[in-house]
C-alpha cells in the first residue's frame, strides 16, 4: 500500500512538477473520500487504512486532475497496476501534452546512468530537501579527451569551483560528467563572481548570471590547467526534490537546442536552461496547437517554405539574438549590414513576416521553432 | 622556447564553412607575434588549434621540430592566458600559481621556487597570501600571467588577455607584457582585435580577415606598406582615407581624378602604374589623416595635390585636431596641429603628401606594387 502510494506520487510529481504530501494512516474508516480543507483529500483504502493527500498547487486544473485520478483508482482499479492506471489516465487527451513533453525530455538510455532518486521523504524535510534549490550540470568534453588520462585532474579542477553533492562520469560518444550543485553549498560571496550564489530558495536572474560566470571560469580553468575543452549544460533550477528527474532529463533538450543554436550562431560554452525559454515554451505546446500555429504562420503566404533555409534561419536567429538591432545582428552573423537587409527583404517576400518588427519576428521565430522541432543535429564535437 | 610553424592550416567546423584558410606562418624562437583582425576572423580558432583545443582540419603544425597535430594539448608544452583569468576563487595567489604544477606532479620545492621566481618577475611577492577577491583587476591579470609563467612553457598563447581591463590599465599592462617577454625570452603568440595593441606590442603582426591572413610583417611595414585596402583601413587610427576615382593619363602626366578633385601622381610611380594596368582604371587612393596637410609649406611642396575642402566637424584631441572635411563629394579626415582653428562650414585648402599615398585596385582591393626604390623609402619611415 505504502509502496503503491509512493509510486503514484512519483508519477504525479513527474507529470506535474508539484509536490503532493501523502499521509497514510489507519484512523478509522472513511466512507469514500472527502475533500479536506487546504485542497487536500482523504480516502479510504481497504478496511482500515486511509490516505490523505495534499496538493501544493494553486492550479485548479491540477487539483481537478488529482481528483479525477483518485476517483478512477477508487472506483475500479484496485487490481490494476497503479502506475498503469495513472499513465492511462495521463494519456487522455487533455493531459497528453505533459506526457509528450516528458517523453521528449527522456534521456537516451546510455546517458541515463545517473542514479535514480532512492526515496522520497513522505513527510518532507529529509536530507534531500535541504539541497534545493540547485542545478544539474552536465559537463561534456571534446571527443579527443581520453578520460583515464585526465579524469583526476578534471575532477580536481571542478571541485575548486563547485561543491557538487554528487558527481558521476557518464560514458557516451564523448566522456562527460553529471553533477548536482545546490546553491546553498556555494559560498561565493565575493566580488570576483558578483552577487552571492546561494541562500534564497528563489534564484533570481542575478544568481543565474553569477553561476554562469562561475562556470565560465571553470571552463577556462579546464582549458588552461586541464588542457581539455568542455561545454557545460545547465538544467532548470531544481526548486523541489521532486523535480530532480525532470531536471536531469531537461539537460538533453537543452543540449539539443544549444547545438542547433550553435549551428547558426556562435555562443559561449555555457548553455543554461534559462537561455532557451522560447524554445521550451514552443516544445511544450500541445500537438494540435503546434499544428494550428504553424498553419496560421503559413497562411500569411500560402506557399511559404517551412522549415526555413539555413540562411534564413540564421538571419532570423541572429536578429532575435541581437534584440532586432540590425547592426548588432550583422556583427553577430559576420555579415555585411546590406546583406542582412537584403536577406530580411527576401525573408519577407518568402514568408510574409517582416522581422524588423517585434511581433513578426516573434511569430516567425515560433513558427520556425515549430517547423524544426523534429530535427536533431548530430554534431557532437561542437561547443554548445 | 621554440619556433612554431603553421603550414597550410585549415579549420572547418562544418562541411561548408571554412573558418581558417591556408594559414602559413613561421614564428621564430622568442618572437612576439600578434594576431589581429576584426571579431570573427578566426584568431581564437587559430590559437586554439595551436593549443590543441581544436582539431586541425588540414595542414601541419610544428612546435620546435615536432609535428604536433596529434599530440594531446597537455603534452604540447604551451601555456595559455585568456580574457577571463580563471583564477581559483578559494585559493590564495600562491596556491593559484602553484596549482597547475601540482596537477603536473612537480615536487614541493620546485613548485615553491618557480612560484617565488614568477612572483618576483611580476612584482606580486607581497600578494602571495591574498585571495583573488582581494586583488585589483591588474593584480589578478598578473596572477593569471604568473600561472602561465611558472609552467615555463615553450610557447605562450594569449587570447585578448587585457580586454577585461579599463583603458588606462590596458595601456600599462601592454608595456608590462612586453617587458615580461623580454625577461623570460619565450615565444609568444598574442591575439587581439585592437590594432593599437597589435602595433605597440608585436615584433610581427599577422592581420587576418575572414580566416585568411592578409599580411604578416613588422608593425612599421604593415602600417606604411599595407598589402591591401583591408589592412590599410584596419591598421591606424583614425583610419586611412579612401578616395574613389580614376587614374588617367593626360599630356604625359598621370592624374588621380575623382568627382571635383584632381591629384597629379608622382612620376616615380608611373612604371608600376603602367605595368599593373592602372591607367584608365577605377582606382582607390588611400592617404592617412596625418599625411593630409594644411600648412603653407606643404601646400607649396605638393601643389599638384591641393584640394579645396569644407570643414564639417572638428574633433579636438589636445595637441592636434581631426578635421572631418568634404573634398569634392568625398569625405576625409585630416590630422592637423591644434593651433589651427576651424569652424564647421569653413573652407580649407589641403594637400596630400604624395610620398605617402597608396593606390589600390578597385576590383581586387590589392595595393599597386611598390618599386624597389619606394620600398626602401617606405621602410625607412615611421
Ligand atoms: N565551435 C564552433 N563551431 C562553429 N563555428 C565556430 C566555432 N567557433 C568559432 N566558430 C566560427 O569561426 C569563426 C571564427 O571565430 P573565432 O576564431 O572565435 O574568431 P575571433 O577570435 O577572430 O573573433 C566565426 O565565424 C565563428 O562563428
Ligand atoms: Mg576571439
Amino acid at each position: 500500500m505504502q509502496q503503491w502510494v509512493e509510486q503514484v506520487m512519483r508519477e504525479w510529481l513527474l507529470a506535474f512538477g508539484y509536490s503532493f504530501h501523502f499521509g497514510v494512516g489507519s484512523v478509522g474508516p472513511i466512507d469514500t473520500w472527502v475533500q479536506l480543507a487546504n485542497s487536500g483529500w482523504a480516502y479510504q483504502w481497504g478496511p482500515s487504512d486511509y490516505v490523505e493527500i495534499h496538493v501544493d498547487s494553486l492550479d485548479s486544473s491540477v487539483r481537478r486532475a488529482v481528483e479525477r485520478t483518485i476517483h478512477a483508482v477508487i472506483r475500479h482499479d484496485h487490481s490494476q497496476q497503479p502506475s498503469e492506471t495513472v499513465e492511462a489516465w495521463l494519456r487522455e487527451d487533455a493531459y497528453r501534452p505533459t506526457v509528450e513533453l516528458l517523453r521528449e525530455w527522456e534521456l537516451p538510455q546510455t546517458e541515463a546512468t545517473f542514479s535514480q532518486p532512492q526515496t522520497i521523504e513522505l513527510s518532507g524535510g529529509g536530507d534531500w530537501q535541504g539541497q534545493v534549490p540547485g542545478y544539474f550540470v552536465w559537463i561534456r568534453f571534446a571527443a579527443s579527451l581520453r578520460a583515464s588520462d585526465v579524469s583526476e585532474t578534471v575532477e580536481e579542477i571542478i571541485r575548486e569551483f563547485l561543491r557538487p553533492e554528487q558527481l558521476e562520469w557518464i560514458s557516451g560518444e564523448t566522456p562527460s560528467i553529471l553533477l548536482y550543485q545546490s546553491l546553498h553549498s556555494l559560498d561565493m560571496y565575493d566580488e570576483t563572481f558578483g552577487s552571492p550564489t546561494g541562500g534564497e530558495a528563489d534564484a533570481t536572474e542575478e544568481e543565474t548570471m553569477s553561476f554562469r560566470v562561475l562556470l565560465q571560469a571553470l571552463v577556462a580553468a579546464l582549458e588552461s590547467d586541464g588542457s581539455v575543452l568542455a561545454n557545460v549544460i545547465v538544467s532548470e533550477l531544481v526548486r523541489h526534490p521532486a523535480w530532480r528527474r525532470r531536471a536531469i532529463t531537461s539537460l538533453t533538450l537543452v543540449r539539443r537546442m544549444a547545438e542547433r543554436r550553435r549551428a547558426v550562431l556562435t555562443t559561449t560554452g555555457i548553455a543554461p536552461f534559462s537561455d532557451f525559454i522560447a524554445e521550451f515554451t514552443v516544445a511544450a505546446l500541445p500537438q494540435a496547437a503546434k499544428q494550428a500555429c504553424l498553419a496560421a504562420a503559413t497562411s500569411r503566404l500560402p506557399d511559404a517554405a517551412f522549415p526555413l533555409s539555413e540562411d534564413m534561419a540564421r538571419t532570423l536567429e541572429g536578429m532575435i539574438a541581437a534584440n532586432l538591432n540590425i547592426s548588432e545582428a550583422a556583427r553577430k552573423l559576420y555579415m555585411h549590414r546590406n546583406t542582412l537587409l537584403h536577406r530580411m527583404d527576401r525573408l519577407y517576400a518568402d514568408t510574409g513576416f517582416d522581422i524588423r518588427r517585434f511581433d513578426d519576428a516573434m511569430a516567425l521565430f515560433v513558427a520556425h521553432q515549430l517547423s524544426i522541432r523534429e530535427e536533431v543535429p548530430n554534431s557532437s564535437q561542437h561547443r554548445v | 622556447m621554440a619556433r612554431v610553424k603553421l603550414e597550410h592550416i585549415y579549420k572547418k567546423y562544418t562541411a561548408d564553412t571554412i573558418v581558417v584558410k591556408d594559414f602559413n606562418l613561421d614564428i621564430e624562437d622568442k618572437e612576439f607575434v600578434v594576431f589581429v583582425g576584426p571579431s570573427g576572423c578566426g584568431k581564437t580558432t587559430t590559437l586554439r588549434m595551436i593549443a590543441g583545443l581544436e582539431d586541425i582540419t588540414a595542414g601541419d603544425l610544428l612546435i620546435g621540430d615536432r609535428r604536433v597535430n596529434d599530440v594531446a594539448p597537455k603534452d604540447r608544452d604551451i601555456a595559455m592566458v585568456f580574457q577571463n583569468y580563471a583564477l581559483y576563487p578559494h585559493m590564495s595567489v600562491y596556491q593559484n600559481m602553484a596549482f597547475g604544477l601540482k596537477l603536473r606532479k612537480f615536487s614541493k620545492s620546485e613548485i615553491d621556487k618557480r612560484v617565488r621566481d614568477a612572483a618576483k618577475i611580476l612584482d606580486i611577492e607581497h600578494l602571495l597570501e591574498r585571495k583573488p577577491k582581494a586583488l585589483s583587476g591588474g593584480q589578478r591579470q598578473r596572477v593569471a600571467l604568473g600561472r602561465a609563467i611558472v609552467r615555463e612553457p615553450q610557447v605562450f598563447l594569449m587570447d585578448e588577455p587585457l580586454s577585461n581591463l579599463d583603458a588606462k590599465l590596458r595601456v600599462q599592462m601592454r608595456a608590462e607584457i612586453r617587458k615580461l617577454h623580454q625577461r623570460i625570452q619565450t615565444t609568444m603568440i598574442y591575439v587581439t582585435h585592437d590594432q593599437t595593441e597589435a602595433m605597440t606590442m608585436g615584433d610581427r603582426i599577422v592581420v587576418m580577415k575572414d580566416g585568411i591572413v592578409q599580411q604578416c610583417d613588422t608593425p612599421q611595414v604593415v602600417y606604411s606598406r599595407p598589402a591591401n585596402m583591408f589592412v590599410a583601413g584596419f591598421i591606424g587610427s583614425p583610419a586611412m582615407n579612401f578616395l574613389h576615382g580614376q587614374v588617367v593619363e593626360e599630356g604625359g602626366r598621370v592624374y588621380f581624378r575623382a568627382n571635383g578633385l584632381s591629384v597629379a601622381l608622382p612620376e616615380g610611380r608611373y612604371p608600376t602604374l603602367k605595368s599593373e594596368g592602372a591607367i584608365g582604371k577605377e582606382m582607390v587612393l588611400g592617404v592617412r589623416p596625418e599625411d593630409v596637410h594644411n600648412e603653407e609649406v606643404m601646400l607649396s611642396t605638393y601643389p599638384e595635390a591641393v584640394l579645396d575642402a569644407s570643414v564639417e566637424v572638428t574633433e579636438h584631441m589636445g595637441s592636434e585636431v581631426y578635421l572631418h572635411v568634404m573634398a569634392g563629394n568625398q569625405s576625409m579626415i585630416a590630422r592637423v596641429n591644434s593651433r589651427f582653428q576651424y569652424r564647421p562650414g569653413s573652407a580649407v585648402k589641403l594637400t596630400l603628401d604624395l610620398n605617402k599615398i597608396h593606390l589600390f585596385h578597385k576590383d581586387t582591393e590589392e595595393t599597386v606594387a611598390f618599386q624597389q626604390s619606394e620600398r626602401a623609402l617606405a621602410s625607412s619611415e615611421v
